[in-house]
């Protein structure tokens, strides 16, 4: 059952372990995976540490739904103090790690310390042993994982790995796990790297029981069904996430050459429709009956043969309209790269759109060019430039492993203007100017500008009121360009994306893309059905803010408030050039964009700078940690 | 009387139904939005119908349709000369 | 007329939903070790094949097995398993060329029933990789997809002359 589960405390530096139970109190206040994980970052890690150093800790957290055969049901979450932005750092993954690590015996992982010579940490049936990785450092994260399997001579084990980019320290180089899996944002593979730890491997056979699993049965059936008889799951199935180009590269939300333009003209090769003639078929994480990333084959060019899987719509923004180029070709074998290198597609694709931009506007010495034909469209040195940062190799490789903030030190203070960074963290190539409940959303997310944070994409779907005002609890306008309400709606959605990376499940299958898909309602069935534990709405909405709160309260502490949580100075003085009338000349509105994060903070109980105030610490009973002010 | 010509844009399953991108639609003084998904449920099937809730009488929630880049609902919104409308569906992601 | 467990491996996604389903359903827990079906994955070329008993016409294991513990189920198909004949001499398991039964990890034979004539992995495949369909169904899909393979080729052979 869920109240003997176990959580394994590993320090590499010592090579010794320990195993307890995860207590009562603590799922009852943060469930698991991202809850559990906030909480130990909060409470584990000293403020001002070096994120690189041994005293950092590393947390693989699995879902308290983690197993269930249904909504994508697979997932597992990573956090760190990130080496990317000194923030929280925290990613979420897919794919068969997190059910398999589950059947090992292990709902957490708390890894301290660094090891002495390269490990990998490999869990079997309730057993934990940590085990030379000298022959797999230098391996790419697909070779590793089959060495892996090979050296145990068992086909079933899944693991978390790093690629080249992990152990050379790139501060954002993620963690991989299968074909295409991705803990993609806030260098978690780069802290991997640094406790020299190639990898977490899991095997195991044990049951995963739950209290009602006759009912749980039924019910998982039930939304199998409700969200495979969805037209946006279908489409979903179909498409992927690349079904999203279609319209944002018609209506102009999509940046292109960096944050130049708004709308890819000639971009009809990376229409989604174009997959078909490299894609075998489709392939699903564990217990998603949406399966929505291609297989696909690349049988021409100098690259080929290439079998991959993806690429998201991020990958296609990131080797596609953000460097122009126009094909996919180009976007499949960057795809392949960053995911055989193990760093963040994201990540990668922000900082070569920049660079690229620098280039153009001659802000670069010839040192810094590194003989890199930088231009728009370049697909060359997109791939060498993934090579090369990844391996840290040349002036320019080395220069942007570090990451934005590094760079633009080194750069020069006029590079800033131009790097759509926040928290020194890249943001996806969606144009937010024309839409402030989605800028709000990247500028205070904390764990830099991200859109799984709390992105409310159905205000893009203009869905009548009354129905947006049952949803958010108050009235919100169902104009995209509208300030009203806003605030409210990534209060709201950025719950529910804290609850579902704590229960392990997919955020596509919930109010991410479509108003009818699973919320907390939903959640809360799910939560009695496998654990047993009845919570209503409001309360699981307030384990949402908890694990908010205590990420704010992490933050403030390493010296984040207000002041960062704001936009790149381009979405305020640079009007939108292209798209419907609805979208050209849009820029965001700084006082009004002022008033929407006043109202996100007090929707939150944290104070006009961003600071949780202390009665919501109380009302939410986190400890106050933050040192004490002289 | 033909007063004017819009844009019909379709993406995702609609582009599948329509084996088609684009096309220009000539309109009517007064057209409506449903008089348009009248006349494309007769060149391409009843799936445009279908995005109707008969219940409410309006698009789906699961169906997006943007007018001049703006999501519609209602079945008697005005379409006038130079409008621009999108048939897709609604997916979030990244 | 009797139904078949037809499995179409291009269709499927390896979500492996299949498998615990079927764990839920007859072990009352999540463990795939428990699954009658299992997805064999070459993960790093796409390949994804769901493995499962075939009810066969003439199926060894009912030959193989000493006891006559295996039987089939005249409603539903499906080879079954007396447990009060079964002596656990694991002959069918080696027999069985598909890897149809198993030897759970608790010891004992397991193998797919059908879930009494409606298979629950069959119902929460959505790609459609497994269904449960009447044999003329079946044989009427096979052709179809041949055919459809052979009417593309004819259009591109009608659009190249």
């Amino acid at each position: 059952m869920v109240w003997n589960r176990k959580i394994a405390y590993i320090d590499l530096t010592s090579s010794k372990f320990k195993i307890k139970t995860i207590s009562k109190s603590l799922r009852n206040q943060f469930l698991g995976g991202r809850g559990i994980n906030m909480y130990h970052l909060y409470h584990q890690i000293a403020p001002g540490i070096d994120p690189l150093g041994p005293e950092n800790v590393l947390l693989i957290g699995t879902g308290l739904l983690t197993g269930i055969p249904a909504l994508g049901a697979g997932r597992c979450d990573i956090a760190a103090k990130s080496p990317l932005t000194g923030a929280v750092g925290d990613s979420n993954i897919g794919g068969f790690f997190a059910p398999e690590l589950r059947f090992a015996g292990f709902d957490h992982l708390m890894i301290t310390g660094k090891a002495a010579k390269p490990s990998y940490i490999w869990i079997n049936n309730g057993e934990v042993e940590i085990r030379d990785a000298s022959h797999l450092w230098g391996k790419d994260t697909f070779e590793t994982q089959d060495q892996i399997r090979s050296d145990h001579n068992d086909e079933q084990i899944k693991s978390l790995v790093i690629g080249e980019a992990g152990e050379n320290l790139v501060r954002y180089a993620n963690v991989r796990t299968g074909m295409k899996n991705a803990a993609g944002r806030t260098g978690m593979g780069c802290v991997m790297g640094s406790k020299n730890l190639k990898a977490v491997a899991a095997r195991g056979t044990m049951d995963l029981e739950f209290p009602y699993p006759d009912q749980l049965l039924d019910y998982c059936s039930e939304m199998n069904n409700m969200i495979t008889g969805s037209r946006w799951a279908r489409a979903q199935s179909k498409w992927g996430t690349l079904i999203i180009y279609s319209n944002t590269n018609t209506t102009g939300l999509i940046r292109t050459r960096n944050f130049q333009l708004n709308l890819l003209e000639d971009g009809e090769n990376l229409e989604p429709e174009v997959m078909d003639e490299y894609t075998i078929g489709m392939s699903g994480c564990y217990g998603c009956s949406v399966h929505c990333r291609h297989r696909y084959v690349l049988k021409e060019g100098p690259y080929a043969p290439i079998f991959g899987e993806g690429p998201e719509y991020t990958s296609l923004g990131a080797f596609g309209t953000m460097v122009d180029c126009r094909k996919m070709d180009t976007v499949l074998v960057a795809n392949h790269l960053v995911n055989k290198y193990g760093i963040d597609t994201l990540e990668i694709g922000g900082i070569i759109a920049w660079i690229m931009e620098l280039y153009e506007k001659e802000l670069l010495t010839e040192k810094m060019i590194d003989g890199f034909d930088l231009s728009w469209g370049n697909e060359e040195a997109v791939y060498e430039l993934i090579k090369k940062i990844s391996k840290r190799e040349g002036y320019l490789g080395n220069l942007l492993a570090d990451g934005f903030l590094p760079a633009i030190a080194k750069i020069g203070k006029e590079s800033e203007y131009y790097a759509m960074q926040i928290k020194g963290m890249s943001n996806l190539h969606s144009d937010e100017r024309p839409t402030p409940s989605l800028a709000l959303g990247i500028a205070t997310s904390t764990r830099g500008a991200d859109h799984l944070r709390s992105r409310p994409a159905i205000d893009l779907y203009g869905l009548p009121e009354e129905l947006l005002e049952e949803i958010y609890g108050a009235p919100v306008s169902s104009n995209y360009t509208s300030y009203k309400g806003k605030s409210r709606m990534v209060w709201w959605q950025e719950l529910l994306y804290a609850i579902t990376d704590s229960i392990g499940i997919c955020k596509f299958q919930t109010v991410f893309c479509a108003v009818n898909a699973p919320k907390f309602e939903e959640f809360s069935k799910l939560i009695n059905l496998t654990s047993g534990m009845k919570l209503s709405k409001p309360q699981i909405m307030e384990i949402g803010e908890r694990v908010l709160t205590v990420e704010r309260m992490f933050n403030n502490r390493e010296g984040f408030s207000r002041k960062d949580d704001k936009l790149p100075e381009r979405f305020f003085k640079e009007p939108t050039k292209l798209g419907f009338p609805i979208v050209k000349g849009k820029t965001i509105d700084r006082d009004k964009f002022n008033t929407l994060i006043e109202e996100y903070y007090s929707l939150h109980g944290w104070d006009n700078n961003g600071i949780p105030r202390d009665e919501t610490l109380r009302e939410l009973g986190i400890e106050n940690k933050q040192p004490l002010k002289t | 009387m033909i007063t004017g010509k819009i844009e019909i844009l379709f993406q995702a399953t609609f582009r599948e139904i329509t084996k088609k991108r684009k096309i220009v639609e000539q309109i009517n003084e007064d057209c409506t939005f449903g008089e348009i998904l009248a006349e494309l449920a007769k060149k391409y099937g009843n799936d445009f119908f279908n995005i109707v809730n008969p219940q409410t009488n309006k698009i789906s929630n699961d169906i997006l349709v943007m007018l001049n880049g703006k999501g519609i609902r209602e079945i008697d919104e005005k379409i006038k000369d130079k409008d621009v409308l999108i048939f897709s569906l609604p997916v979030g992601g990244g | 007329m009797k139904k078949f467990l037809f499995v179409n491996p291009e269709k499927c996604s390896g979500c492996r939903i299949c498998e615990t389903v079927c764990s839920l359903q007859h072990e009352k827990v999540c463990n795939p070790a428990h699954a009658r079906i299992q997805v064999i994955k070459w993960e790093s070329s796409g390949v994804y094949i769901p493995m499962v008993c075939q009810q066969c016409e003439d199926p060894i294991c009912e030959t193989v097995c000493p006891m006559g513990a295996v039987y089939r189920d005249e409603n539903t198909g499906a080879m079954l398993i007396n447990y009060d004949l079964c002596v656990g001499c694991k002959l069918c398991v080696t027999h069985c060329p598909f890897g149809g039964i198993i030897l759970g990890i608790d010891g004992q034979i397991k193998k797919c029933d059908l879930c009494d004539g409606d298979p629950l992995c069959v119902k929460n495949c959505e790609p459609k990789a497994l269904q449960f369909i009447e044999a003329t169904t079946m044989n009427f899909l096979k052709r179809k997809a041949a055919a459809q393979k052979f009417s593309e080729l004819m259009q591109k052979l009608l659009s190249a002359t």
